[in-house]
C-alpha cells in the first residue's frame, strides 16, 4: 500500500483520499493540507499530526504511519451510520442455532418467546431452550450427573449440561444461572463453576461459543433479610472479567432491568422477588438484540454468515 | 348353461352386496381433534401457551412416531398449570408414552418441591390417565374434572 521512496506526506494524503473521507475543495495551506479529506473527531487529527510529526523526527515514518492508519480505520469502523442498519429479524438471526440454558427465569423467557411466535412464527424459531426450575449453577458445572439434584432433561433423560451440549453441538450456548446458588455470596466459587463450564463445553463441543448472561436484579422483598444488590453486582463484574479473560461472551441483561436504586423494577417483576413478567422479558430480548448489533458493528458477525 | 351361469352371477352379486355389513351397524366415527376436545374440557385452554413438538422429543423423550396427535399447553407463570394430551400411534406406543409422561410428572414434582409450593401441590394431585390410546396429564385446580370430560370422548 505504501510505496517505497514516496514522501511520507504524499503517501498519507493519497491514502486518506483513497478512503473517500472528508470535505471537498482545495486543502488549506500548512498542516491542514496533509490531512485533506480525512474526517475524524477533533482529537483524531491532532493525534495523527503528533504521530506523524514524531515519526518524521525519529525516522520511523513508515511504521508509525501504518500504525496510525490502522487505528484510524478502526475508529472509522466504529462510527455510527457506517454499518448497515439491521432489521429485528436479522439481529435475532444471531441466535439461530443457539441454546439458552437456565432455570425458572429462562423458562419464563422460553414461554414468552412461544407467545411471541403465535403472531411472529419465525421469531427465534431456530433457538432451543434447556431449562429446569431450580437448576443450580453448581450442577451445571459438574461433568457427571448429580443424582439428587434437579438436572437438565434431554430426550427424556437427565444429563449433565456438558453432555447435552456435546450431543446438540449448538453454535452458541447462552447461560443464565446462579440465583438458586445465591452465587453473590460465594463469588469466587461461582466464577470457578463458570470457568469449569467453559472448560467442559470446550471438551464436548469445541466449536460452541459460550456466552454468560448476567444475574438479573432482585426486588426489595427478596432483599428483606440481606441486601443482595451489591453482591449481585460484584458477581456480575467478576463474571464479565472472567468472560473477557477466557474468551467467552458476556451479556449484561441486568442494567436495563434495574430501577434508580439498583433493584429489579417493580413493574418488571411477576412475583415481587426475581422472576420477570412480559415487560421485563421483552427488555431482555431487546438486550439480546443490542448484543447482536454490537457483534455486527465490531465486525464479529454478519447476518448472512450465521445462516 | 347360460341360465345357470346367470343365476350364479346374480347370486354372487347378492352376496357381495349383502355380506359386508350388518343391519344398523355404522362405521366408527373419526375421533374428535384433540385441540377441540381440550378446548371443550378446559375453559382456559385458549389462554395457555402452546408448546411445540420439539419439546416432546427434547424434554420428554417422546419421538414423533409414537403419536398421531398432541396438545401441549403451559401457563407463563410459576403456577404449574399445564395440559399434555397425546393420541398414541398404537397400544404399545401408548404404554411408552405413558411411561415418559409419568417420568416427566415425577421430575416436575421434584423441581418444585420446596421451591414453588403451590405448583408442587397441584403436581402432587395430578396423575397420568390413559383411555384407549389417549394419554393425558392435566395439572390445575380443576384437573380431575377436566381429564374426565376429555377422556369421555375418547
Amino acid at each position: 500500500m505504501i510505496m517505497k521512496g514516496m514522501k511520507a506526506e504524499r503517501q498519507f494524503v493519497s491514502i486518506a483520499r483513497g478512503l473517500g473521507r472528508g470535505r471537498k475543495g482545495a486543502p488549506k495551506a500548512g498542516r491542514e493540507s496533509v490531512f485533506a479529506g480525512l474526517v475524524l473527531d477533533i482529537s483524531g487529527p491532532r493525534d495523527i499530526i503528533n504521530a506523524f510529526g514524531s515519526a518524521r523526527k525519529e525516522g520511523k515514518t513508515m511504521r508509525r504511519i501504518v500504525s496510525v492508519l490502522v487505528a484510524a480505520l478502526m475508529l472509522l469502523g466504529c462510527l455510527p451510520g457506517l454499518c448497515e442498519e439491521l432489521t429485528q429479524e436479522q439481529l435475532f438471526s444471531y441466535y439461530d442455532g443457539s441454546v439458552f440454558v437456565g432455570d425458572s427465569i429462562t423458562r419464563q423467557l422460553r414461554v414468552f418467546v412461544l407467545e411471541k411466535q403465535e403472531t411472529e412464527p419465525d421469531f427465534l424459531k431456530n433457538a432451543r431452550f434447556l431449562v429446569t426450575q431450580s437448576y443450580f449453577l453448581y450442577t451445571a458445572s459438574r461433568k457427571y450427573l448429580q443424582k439428587n439434584a434437579n438436572n437438565l432433561i434431554y430426550r427424556g433423560e437427565e444429563m449433565p449440561l456438558c453432555e447435552i451440549i456435546g450431543q446438540m453441538k449448538p453454535k452458541r450456548v447462552l447461560i443464565l444461572l446462579g440465583v438458586n446458588d445465591y452465587v453473590g455470596e460465594k463469588i469466587e466459587k461461582g466464577i470457578g463453576w463458570c470457568e469449569r463450564i467453559v472448560d467442559l463445553i470446550a471438551e464436548t463441543s469445541p466449536d460452541t461459543q459460550v456466552i454468560f448472561e448476567s444475574l438479573t436484579p432482585v426486588t426489595p422483598k427478596f432483599c428483606r433479610k440481606k441486601d443482595y444488590r451489591a453482591m449481585w453486582d460484584d458477581y456480575n463484574a467478576a463474571l464479565e472479567e472472567m468472560c473477557r479473560r477466557r474468551g467467552a461472551g458476556y451479556i449484561d441483561i441486568a442494567t436495563p432491568l434495574k430501577d434508580a436504586d439498583g433493584y429489579l423494577r417493580a413493574d418488571y417483576s411477576s412475583d415481587g422477588e426475581y422472576h420477570l413478567k412480559g415487560v421485563g422479558l421483552q427488555l431482555w430480548l431487546d438486550t439480546l438484540a443490542a448484543y447482536a448489533r454490537q457483534q455486527y458493528e465490531a465486525g464479529l458477525w454478519t447476518p448472512e454468515a450465521s445462516r | 348353461m347360460k341360465k345357470l351361469t346367470l343365476i350364479l352371477c346374480l347370486g354372487l352379486l347378492a352376496c357381495a352386496l349383502a355380506g359386508c355389513g350388518q343391519p344398523g351397524e355404522k362405521a366408527p366415527a373419526a375421533p374428535r381433534p384433540l385441540k377441540e376436545a381440550v378446548a371443550a374440557a378446559a375453559a382456559d385452554a385458549g389462554a395457555l401457551v402452546a408448546i411445540p413438538a420439539e419439546d416432546l422429543e427434547d424434554v420428554l423423550g417422546i419421538p414423533p412416531e409414537d403419536y398421531s396427535e398432541f396438545v401441549y399447553l403451559q401457563e407463563n407463570s410459576l403456577s404449574g398449570r399445564e395440559i399434555l394430551v397425546l393420541r398414541a400411534a398404537d397400544a404399545e406406543a401408548a404404554q411408552r408414552v405413558r411411561g415418559r409422561v409419568e417420568a416427566y410428572l415425577e421430575r416436575r414434582r421434584k423441581e418444585t418441591d420446596n421451591y414453588l409450593p403451590e405448583a408442587y401441590k397441584l403436581l402432587m394431585a395430578a396423575k397420568v390417565e390413559v383411555k384407549n390410546h389417549t394419554v393425558a396429564l392435566i395439572v390445575g385446580e380443576q384437573a380431575a374434572d377436566e381429564v374426565r370430560k376429555l377422556l369421555a370422548g375418547e
